[in-house]
């Protein structure tokens, strides 16, 4: 997808370029000739207002998603879920170690039990 | 005497809550069957049928353990049933007593207005994914305090496949599906009710009983 | 179908897991199972991804590990180690991993060793709050921390920190003074104004209660979809009517009937299940005039 736009983006500045040089070559054309400069023609006019929306057009989709402007709104789409966790904070001295680990054996021994429970 | 039983459902709701947060303290509530309970009767026969995850963060502020505690009173007298225990699970791997488990104020509550409410604390240094034990204590309140108690396994779970049924679940990774009081109050489109589980349950019951029934006829 | 049982029978692809993946990095979620079933099953390395991922990829798969209680992090340590010889960074990891084994004389002795040479290795010196954490020791978690946020003051993670320890404990008036400094780090955050609503309501009194009405209003102004928010104004004002109630203050009286009819309605639109009736707990904790 983005290839697509960057050569519309690549054809805009082309596009552009040329209207740019039509233009020039258009008014030493008129000096060639003495002849008063009123309007560009409409079809430089044309062609360089398409290619400027063109490249803009092709400019936003390559430049990925934008940002919304009130500062909450990123925030907003964030829970609690995520929030509560501090990574650097984090123990591992948890129940995971029971649940999530294959080779765990809860012992069965009371005296350890008894150590631990005071 | 007052003889306590413990449903597969309400077990096995606890046990997943637990596993879903194992970095986290966890709490819920238990509920009774009402129509066993009488009026006014000190040590009550209790027949747990279910439970309600509430937290696994947050357990310190009390806005939502009100809202949830609202909300709980409402559904319990809307499905006859009565608040009847609690269960904790501590956040450190080693405290397993009532003293270092979250929400002391909302089981003393419940005690209050039901005094012969059961504490459970999640022993968190056996719930494996193959249970062997019902990895839980209970506790009775009895002058100010929650007193440990003894209890028969056979006698607290009358469901003899209560540890293969949750064992399964644990095992298929079912506790991700579980939805406690914060998934509700982040996503309110989900069932907290947890109908989902319960099916997982009565079908892994089902099977086991058509297992069995295969073994004999073999 | 569970995550898990797409993960298992392959339905979800490389390249999707790579996405999941990073999504939880940048989400800041801990879902070690999850982390650790999804390299177990899929050759990660082998996708489409920058030197820098994979370096992240890498430590995110570590910390998974040390959450699971994996037995072969020490193996992935090492091979961090032959990559980069003299780094503080892995000899963290190396300290976490005596940290998962319970060692934590041996952890401590690495982040010491870490803060001598480097005074402004901040992780390191959070490391040592976590392993006092670890260890039930709350009180000289505080004071560590308290030391720390004195030098690291700009810390929102070690405020949080602090106020959930401080909550812990039971100190609420200082776990107030924390969540008040994370709003300052943040005041665009609604989870801020709900955390310092939400203490301002446990500590209970008139005062608090109109500090707990202006800050939840402000998460509300903030992010409109904030149930907890929304759940506690309703709260707060129902607690101020029984208060106006009996000494007569009726503008203020007339202000909070107002806004506990806002959120009824509010939170009556936002609850899509029939069984759940949270309108009808509104209705029987709401005071009728």
């Amino acid at each position: 997808m983005s290839s697509f736009h960057k050569i519309i983006v690549f054809v805009g500045y082309i596009s552009l370029f040329h209207s740019a040089f039509s233009a020039a070559q258009h008014r030493s054309y008129l000096r060639i000739t003495s002849q008063e400069f009123t309007t560009l023609p409409l079809d430089i006019v044309v062609q360089a207002v398409a290619s400027l929306f063109a490249v803009m057009w092709g400019v936003l989709n390559i430049a990925g998603n934008l940002r919304e402007i009130p500062a909450a709104a990123e925030l907003n789409t964030l829970t609690w879920e995520t929030q509560y966790n501090m990574p650097s904070f984090a123990i591992f001295n948890h129940r995971g170690k029971a649940v999530n680990q294959s080779k765990y054996v809860p012992s069965s021994g009371k005296a350890e039990l008894e150590n631990t429970e005071l | 005497m007052g003889e306590i039983t413990f449903q597969t459902e309400a077990y096995a709701k606890m046990i997943l809550h637990a596993a879903k947060y194992p970095h986290c303290a966890v709490n819920g509530i238990l509920f009774a069957d009402a129509t066993k309970i009488k009026e006014g009767a000190k040590n009550q026969e209790l027949d747990i049928v279910d439970s309600y995850p509430l937290f696994h963060h947050s357990h310190y502020v009390s806005p939502m353990a009100e809202v949830a505690l609202t909300l709980i009173e409402t559904m319990a007298q809307a499905e006859n049933c009565i608040v009847a225990g609690y269960y904790a699970a501590c956040e450190n791997f080693r405290d397993n007593t009532v003293d270092k488990c979250p929400g002391q104020k909302i089981a003393e509550k419940i005690a209050e207005y039901f005094p012969s409410a059961v504490f459970i604390v999640v022993d968190n240094k056996r719930i494996i994914r193959h249970l062997d034990s019902p990895a839980i204590k209970l506790h009775k309140y009895s002058e100010g305090k929650w007193k440990l108690k003894e209890f028969n396994t056979n006698q607290l779970f009358p469901d003899r496949f209560f540890l293969h049924s949750t064992s399964q679940l644990l095992q298929g990774h079912k506790e991700t599906e579980l939805v406690d009081f914060d998934n509700y109050l982040d996503d309110v489109s989900k069932d907290w009710n947890n109908i989902k589980i319960r099916t997982y349950i009565l079908d892994d019951i089902k099977s086991e009983i058509e297992l069995i029934k295969k073994n004999k006829e073999i | 179908m569970t995550l898990f049982d797409k993960i298992v029978s392959r339905e979800l692809t490389q390249n999707e897991a790579i996405d999941l993946l990073r999504q939880w990095r940048e989400n800041n979620e801990r879902k070690s199972n999850e982390i650790a079933m999804i390299h177990m099953f899929y050759d990660i390395y082998s996708g489409k991804i920058s030197a820098n991922e994979r370096l992240m990829l890498k430590e995110q798969l570590i910390f998974a590990s040390l959450d699971v209680h994996d037995l072969l992090t020490e193996f992935q340590i090492d091979f961090l180690l032959q990559e980069f010889p003299a780094s503080m960074r892995v000899m963290r990891y190396k300290a976490m991993v005596r940290e998962a084994k319970e060692k934590y004389d041996e952890a401590l002795e690495i982040l010491d060793y870490i803060i001598k040479a480097d005074e402004t290795n901040a992780p390191a010196r959070k490391r040592r709050i976590a392993i006092f954490k670890a260890q039930g020791q709350i009180t000289e978690a505080i004071k560590e921390l308290v030391d720390y946020l004195k030098k690291f003051m700009s810390d929102v993670e070690g405020w949080q920190q602090l106020c959930e320890l401080y909550l812990s404990v039971g100190e609420l008036q200082r776990a107030v003074f924390c969540a008040e400094e994370m709003l300052l780090h943040q005041p665009h955050c609604h989870f801020h104004h709900q955390r310092v609503a939400d203490i301002r309501y446990t500590m209970g009194g008139v005062e608090n209660m109109e500090l707990a009405k202006s800050y939840y209003c402000q998460a509300l102004k903030l992010n409109p979809e904030n149930m907890r928010a929304t759940l506690g104004l309703f709260l707060t004002t129902t607690n101020l009517l029984n208060h106006y109630k009996s000494s007569g203050n009726s503008a203020k009286r007339k202000e909070a009937w107002k806004l506990s009819q806002w959120t009824q309605t509010k939170a009556a639109k936002r609850t899509a299940t029939k069984k759940i009736k949270l309108t009808k707990m509104l209705l029987n904790l709401a005071i009728t005039e």
